[in-house]
């Protein structure tokens, strides 16, 4: 029985390693990459031993060695700033509209709502290079044009659709007798909501504000587009290794490397609640 | 306290109906069972009471009030839920304090409330914990003590108690029965469980298909039963329902014969024997001849199942009958059996 079953888990097992190998690999090879000088990187075959070195991270993080005036901070970290600005606000925007809408989705009388919670799905339907242009001669007009205010804005059409659908997919799997036991006791919807279902809901909240947050923060084409030097994400960062006469393919790395870090943190520190986020109303 | 009524109350969802032209009087104090299977629009008629839904026609009055368009909240009824619908992220206390928060009572006055609720329910010493760290049946006691802890108008009970084991059942159904006596609250309770309605109830309504088919006190029910339907549900096992034809004053049937009601003269009937009321016969006072089916031990009794020519009843015999499977058997009934008219299932 035993010897029977070897070669099927021997099978699975390195199924298993392949599965894994394919999705860690690119970031291994970032990493590795992001410790290697200039020459190890584009040395042919390539080398996985090498005297590993911090430097990219070093100019990544404190800049160029003599570039920077005194006070000025490292074009890096300005966008690292940038970017927890921008993100930070979309998800905080985002949850303060799309929480009390998921909840009316899930439970108010609306006539139409599912209609509405598809439209609101359907902006992520689209590739944003499809709006991007209209979006880009509003902005300048405008004036939000290379502002947070902008990009905060603009990220809505990421941030948004994500809090509504889990939230509403959370709030229609709370219990509605805990809700009419609520509405019989004599609460109304606003101590019903703040007493009531928020407080049951704060797994389903920090789930759908991270994963909005990864999304937002993993986001190129706004920034690329609609901001300008003063409020550039952490991801036009990265590409400003590209310069016009060459691809600083270290400092691209590192800078890679340091942008993933918020991402990998709240993606190991709360799998279960974002799985559990993403596959919400999906098995009842 | 008040008095609760529906008059003329229907709920249509679409062409699906879920209550028909309801009229209904709770008395001050009653304690009242809706009894009925499932989908007989006993818990839908509750709902109605509560304001969780919005009756199609008729009104409904808590008291002097027409609380028929009002919001639940509005109406000052407390209801407990088949599944307890504690709020899991507050303590007990929390929960029994509630409705007590909502309507905006002073803290000093919320604790001695809670406090008596608690204790009414056994509950003191549970005050700090959360709903997840309780039995089922500390559960349902902490969703009794949130309804009575502010004195409502009426309780609404929508089968409290059939998440709870059977031993647990009976116990918790002494308890309601103490608060109910204690607080003497009208009280409208939800069952489809007959001995739960017969051990509760003031008065039973049973329902069937959203209409009432009878309205009486426990005994009544079960001594008068006004339809054929009715003998059915309540008793335990249930009363036998033979199908047979009335002939001058004798109710026949294949291995059936006895006495009937001499009007209506001849027609298709139906006889309703409870199995208590079944006997072993010697011959010549036989109404009922059959064989055996199969022999149940319940430890007080016998349960006999009987095949009767095409049909089988159950007898209710003494524990140390000595009857074997396949045995031919000749019974007797007691004075209490049921006629009903074969087409309407209405008593004779």
């Amino acid at each position: 029985m035993k010897t029977a079953k070897l070669p099927e888990s021997a099978g699975r097992a390195l199924a298993q390693v392949l599965f894994i190998g394919f999705f860690v690999f690119p970031i291994i090879w970032i990493f590795l990459m992001s410790l290697k000088n200039f020459r190890d990187i584009i040395s042919y075959p390539p080398k996985f031993l090498f005297s590993p070195t911090l430097q990219n991270y070093r100019e990544t993080i404190l800049g160029a060695e003599g570039t920077l005036q005194a006070g000025e901070l490292p074009e890096y970290v300005r966008f690292l700033l940038n970017s927890m600005i921008i993100s930070g606000g979309a998800v905080c925007l985002a949850a303060l509209l799309g929480i009390p809408a998921a909840y009316a989705l899930a439970r108010g009388g609306l006539p139409g709502r599912k209609h509405i919670a598809f439209t609101f799905l359907s902006f992520r339907f689209a590739p944003e290079l499809m709006i991007i242009l209209p979006m880009y001669l509003i902005y300048t007009q405008v004036g939000l044009y290379d502002t947070y205010a902008g990009m905060i804005l603009s990220h809505q059409l990421i941030c948004l659709p994500l809090v509504i659908w889990i939230m509403m997919s959370f709030f229609q799997d709370i219990p509605i007798e805990i809700e009419e036991a609520a509405r019989i006791d004599g609460a109304n919807i606003l101590l019903t909501l703040r007493a009531v279902i928020l407080p049951i809901s704060g797994p389903g909240i920090a789930s759908a504000m991270i994963i909005a947050f990864i999304f937002s923060w993993n986001n190129l084409i706004f920034g690329l587009v609609l901001a300008g030097p003063n409020s550039r994400p952490v991801t036009m960062g990265i590409l400003q290794a590209m310069t016009f006469d060459q691809i600083k393919w270290g400092l691209m790395a590192a800078a890679a490397m340091v942008s993933a870090v918020p991402g990998m943190i709240a993606a190991t520190y709360l799998q279960r609640h974002i799985t559990r986020g993403l596959t919400m109303g999906a098995v009842r | 306290m008040s008095s609760i009524s529906l008059s003329g109350v229907s709920k249509f969802w679409g062409d699906t109906i879920g209550v028909k032209d309801l009229s209904l009087d709770i008395k001050d104090k009653e304690f009242l069972v809706l009894l009925g299977p499932s989908g007989c629009g006993k818990t839908t008629t509750m709902r109605m009471v509560a304001g969780l839904e919005k009756p199609s026609t008729g009104t409904i009055r808590i008291g002097e009030r027409d609380v028929t368009g009002l919001d639940p909240r509005e109406r000052d009824v407390a209801m407990v839920f088949q599944n307890y619908s504690l709020y899991p992220q507050m303590t007990v206390a929390q929960n029994i304090g509630f409705p007590l928060r909502a309507r905006g009572v002073k803290r000093n006055e919320q604790r001695q409330k809670i406090y008596s609720a608690a204790k009414l329910v056994e509950l003191s010493e549970y005050l700090g914990r959360k709903p997840a760290a309780l039995s089922g049946g500390q559960r349902q006691r902490v969703a009794l003590a949130r309804a009575i802890v502010r004195s409502p108008a009426a309780f609404l009970m929508d089968e409290p108690l059939s998440n709870l084991d059977a031993r647990l059942r009976i116990s918790m159904r002494g308890l309601i029965k103490r608060l109910h006596q204690e607080v003497g609250t009208s009280t409208i309770y939800v069952t489809h469980d007959q001995l739960e309605a017969m051990t509760l109830a003031d008065r039973i309504v049973v329902m069937r298909n959203g209409e009432v088919e009878q309205i009486g006190t426990p005994k009544e029910i079960y001594n008068n039963p006004r339809t054929a339907f009715v003998a059915g549900f309540v008793g335990s096992p249930s009363c036998n329902l033979l199908d047979g034809e009335i002939v001058d004053g004798m109710f026949s049937a294949e291995g059936i014969s006895l006495a009937a009601p001499l009007k209506p003269d001849r027609g298709k009937a139906t006889l309703g024997i409870r199995p208590e009321a079944i006997s072993l016969a010697d011959g010549a006072e036989a109404e009922l001849r059959g064989t055996v089916f199969a022999i149940e031990m319940t430890g007080d009794a016998t349960l006999v199942t009987v095949s009767v020519g095409e049909q089988q009843l159950i007898a209710k015999l003494d524990a140390d009958c000595t009857l074997e499977p396949a045995q031919a058997v000749t019974l007797k009934t007691g004075p209490r059996r049921f006629f009903f008219e074969g087409k309407t299932g209405l008593a004779i």
